[in-house]
Parts: C-alpha cells; sequence; structure tokens
C-alpha cells in the first residue's frame, strides 16, 4: 500500500497517473463498494456502481478541492449519488419504497468498526454516529429514506402516510442538527 | 426554466436528491451556473459524504480492481496521445471493420481529410502517419487497442517495391526501434498490416515505415518514409 497520502494521490490522478487510481482504490474501495452495496442491495450493482465511482474520481480528480473535503468523504459522496443513480433506474418505486421498510438503525451500532479504518476515519465515523444517533428517530427515519434509498419528500410522505410538509419539516432539522454537530469537523 | 437563488433548504434537499423532479431540474440548472449556490451546496454535500462513511466497508469481489483499472477512459501515454481503456475488446471488431473499408477503398476519403494530429476515436488509439524522404503522399493511420495493445496500419500513397523489398513498421523508442511486421502496397498504392505492439515496448514515441529487403530487417536499414506524429497535450 502506497505511503502517499490522499490529497497526493489526488494530485497525481489529475495528472493523469492510472497508478493513482489503483492506489485509491486500494485504500477506499471497500468504503465505496460497501455504500454501493448498501444502497443498491445488489452486488452486481454494487460492482458497477464501485467502477463508475473510481471513473468518476478519475474524470474529476482536477476538480477536487482538498481545503473543501476530505478525500474519503468526497469519494463516499460520489458513492452515495452513483448509488442513488442506479438505483433509481434499475428499481420501481414500488421496489424502492418496499425495501425502504429495511432499517438502518444497524449503521448506529458502535460494534460495527471496521479494523481496517484508519484512525481518523474512525473517529470520524464514531463521531458522525454519536450525531445521527442523537437525532430524534422520526427525523432520522426520514433522513435515512432519502439518503439511502433515494426518495422524494412526497414518496418518503406517502410511504410513513405523513403530511408532505412534515417531512420536509423533519429533513430540514435533521441536516440541521448534524450540520450543527459536526461543523467545526468539516474542512 | 431557472430560478433565482433558491433556498438554502432547497439547496440541502437538492443535494439530498429529495426534490421532485421539475423542481430539481430548476434548481440544477441555477446551481450550474451560481458560484454561491455551488459553494453553499457543497457545504451540504461534505455533511452528506459524511453520512455515507457511516457504512461499513466491505470487501468487494477480488476481481473488481482490475475491473475497475480496465474501465479508466483516456488514460494518458507518456507521449500525449490519447487513450481510452475498454471494458470490451471491441476494437478488434473495429479494426476489422476498417480493413475491408480499406480493401474496399471507402477509406480513401477520410484518410484524404485533412488530420494532422493524432486523435481519438471511441475506444482506440489513433496515430497518424505522414509522408517523409522521397515519399511525400504517403499518409496513413495506426489504430491500437490500448486493451491489449493489438492493432492495425492502414496507409496509402508509398510508391510499390520491387519484389526483393518490403516496407516494415517501426515502434520506436528512443534510439531503439522494434519491428511491427512487414507489408506491401497493392497497385492503387494502399498498404495494410495487422500489428501487437510487445509488452515491454508500449512506451513508444512514434511509429515509422521504412523500405527494407525481403523478408525484413532487425533495424531499419535507412531513412524513415513515413513517420507518426503522436498528440501534444
Amino acid at each position: 500500500m502506497t505511503s502517499a497520502t490522499d490529497e497526493e494521490l489526488m494530485q497525481r490522478i489529475a495528472q493523469g497517473d492510472a497508478t493513482a487510481v489503483r492506489d485509491l482504490y486500494r485504500r477506499y474501495g471497500r468504503v465505496v463498494y460497501g455504500i454501493a452495496l448498501t444502497i443498491c442491495g445488489s452486488r452486481d450493482s454494487a460492482e458497477e456502481v464501485a467502477q463508475d465511482v473510481f471513473v468518476r474520481a478519475w474524470k474529476n480528480a482536477g476538480r477536487y478541492q482538498s481545503d473543501k473535503a476530505r478525500v474519503v468523504t468526497w469519494l463516499a459522496r460520489i458513492a452515495r449519488n452513483a448509488a442513488i443513480d442506479a438505483l433509481r433506474s434499475s428499481a420501481s418505486l414500488g421496489g424502492r419504497m418496499e425495501s425502504a421498510e429495511i432499517s438502518f438503525d444497524h449503521l448506529l451500532d458502535p460494534r460495527g468498526v471496521d479494523p481496517g479504518d484508519s484512525a481518523q476515519l474512525s473517529q470520524r465515523r464514531n463521531r458522525v454516529r454519536a450525531a445521527v444517533s442523537r437525532l430524534p428517530r422520526d427525523q432520522r427515519h426520514a433522513l435515512f429514506l432519502a439518503f439511502f434509498r433515494g426518495l422524494t419528500h412526497r414518496e418518503i410522505a406517502e410511504l410513513l402516510a405523513a403530511p408532505l410538509g412534515t417531512v420536509k419539516t423533519r429533513i430540514r432539522d435533521a441536516l440541521s442538527a448534524l450540520r450543527g454537530e459536526l461543523e467545526e469537523e468539516l474542512p | 426554466m431557472s430560478i433565482v437563488h433558491p433556498d438554502p433548504e432547497i439547496l440541502d434537499n437538492y443535494a439530498l436528491g429529495c426534490l421532485e423532479e421539475a423542481e430539481a431540474r430548476d434548481v440544477g440548472e441555477h446551481v450550474r451556473g451560481c458560484a454561491a449556490c455551488q459553494k453553499l451546496m457543497a457545504e451540504t454535500e461534505n455533511l452528506l459524504g459524511d453520512l455515507a462513511v457511516l457504512v461499513a466497508p466491505m470487501d468487494p469481489p477480488p476481481d473488481l480492481e482490475n475491473s475497475v483499472m480496465r474501465g479508466l477512459p483516456s488514460v494518458p501515454s507518456p507521449f500525449g496521445v490519447r487513450r481510452m481503456n475498454l471494458r470490451q475488446p471491441v476494437a478488434l471488431a473495429a479494426v476489422a471493420v476498417l480493413l475491408i473499408a480499406l480493401a474496399a477503398g471507402n477509406v480513401a476519403q477520410w484518410l484524404a481529410h485533412p488530420a494532422p494530429k493524432s486523435r481519438q476515436i471511441v475506444g482506440l488509439t489513433l496515430i497518424v502517419l505522414v509522408g517523409r524522404s522521397g515519399s511525400a503522399d504517403a499518409y496513413g493511420t495506426v489504430v491500437l487497442d490500448p486493451v491489449d495493445n493489438g492493432g492495425v496500419l492502414a496507409v496509402r500513397g508509398l510508391a510499390r517495391l520491387d519484389a526483393t523489398h518490403v516496407y516494415q513498421l517501426w515502434m520506436v523508442r528512443n534510439r531503439e526501434a522494434r519491428s511491427g511486421g512487414t507489408f506491401t502496397v497493392s497497385e492503387d498504392g494502399y498498404g495494410n498490416l495487422l500489428l501487437q505492439v510487445p509488452k515491454d515496448f508500449r512506451d513508444f514515441s512514434s511509429v515509422a515505415i521504412s523500405r527494407e529487403p525481403l523478408g525484413g530487417s532487425s533495424t531499419p536499414s535507412g531513412e524513415f518514409v513515413a513517420e507518426g506524429i503522436p498528440a501534444r497535450p
């Protein structure tokens, strides 16, 4: 495994060094694949999404700004968006809403520590996990439905049999609370 | 239709992807042209990235790494010729089509079109050769599949040689030239050749053609009659 920093890898990728993509994959491929599989629910889709993520990283490395986001956060966001795109194109709305019944509370289990995590990543994950755990359950649920299932406000409202305005408020309040708790951590 | 500076809450929802399609389209159109909103969205996207990192990493299939590397498009070569990686080896099929088109003469017009710079076409590396040293009318292309480094040469405008000589294609790196094979040209001046770039020579810097004795030579005998000019970044 290379000793280059994340930022150095991104610079090399931006300069067209494909070997740096391999290094980045070896460092964060499991993170990306985990997000893809959690959202897509299918190994085939997760593999395609993971490939897509590193292609996007390859194409957009020149736009990455280290003062705006950590590399792992940047990759994770790309992975989430790519996975939601894949989910929306492959699963019917009915399928997505059916799978939305699945609870995501296991994500909050502090025992879910990955031995491959760097100390920094582990600390960050713990911090985010703690902040999300402190959200009221209905806010967390609405946020997770949007985040992990790609449902719109209207779809969430239908699923939960809640007013549209209530769903919007829950998600707004959840993001606001998380922002408040994690803001000082953001680059 | 673009709206002016959406509320931060709407930007959050756009980043989260929970807006309805029409509204998302409007917001997206605005954000693409608004640096201020892009900056606000970047903060939200960071937050969402943190949320994604909550998910436990999982072991992908062992061959995913190679699939990722094969899927990278437009890998720049050491000398600046743009290449594309293919997920499937479709290039040889395209090369076969190219050969057929050459034999039928259909590519003549394409070759005659001014194309002074090497460039990329979907999935393939294209290197343009121009005539040198008494073969000013010569013009050709080497089309390579960067996945398996096979390819084809197509050339026109070279003089027919007598029975004791052939043309030979070279891949050149610094002062070293590696043969890509020999070929002859038709009465119409067209020549073509299937080639394979050796694994240890994939960083060659140019391609060239020379006249050689029948059977070819281990090194170029004389001046090149045509040479490939790689694209510069």
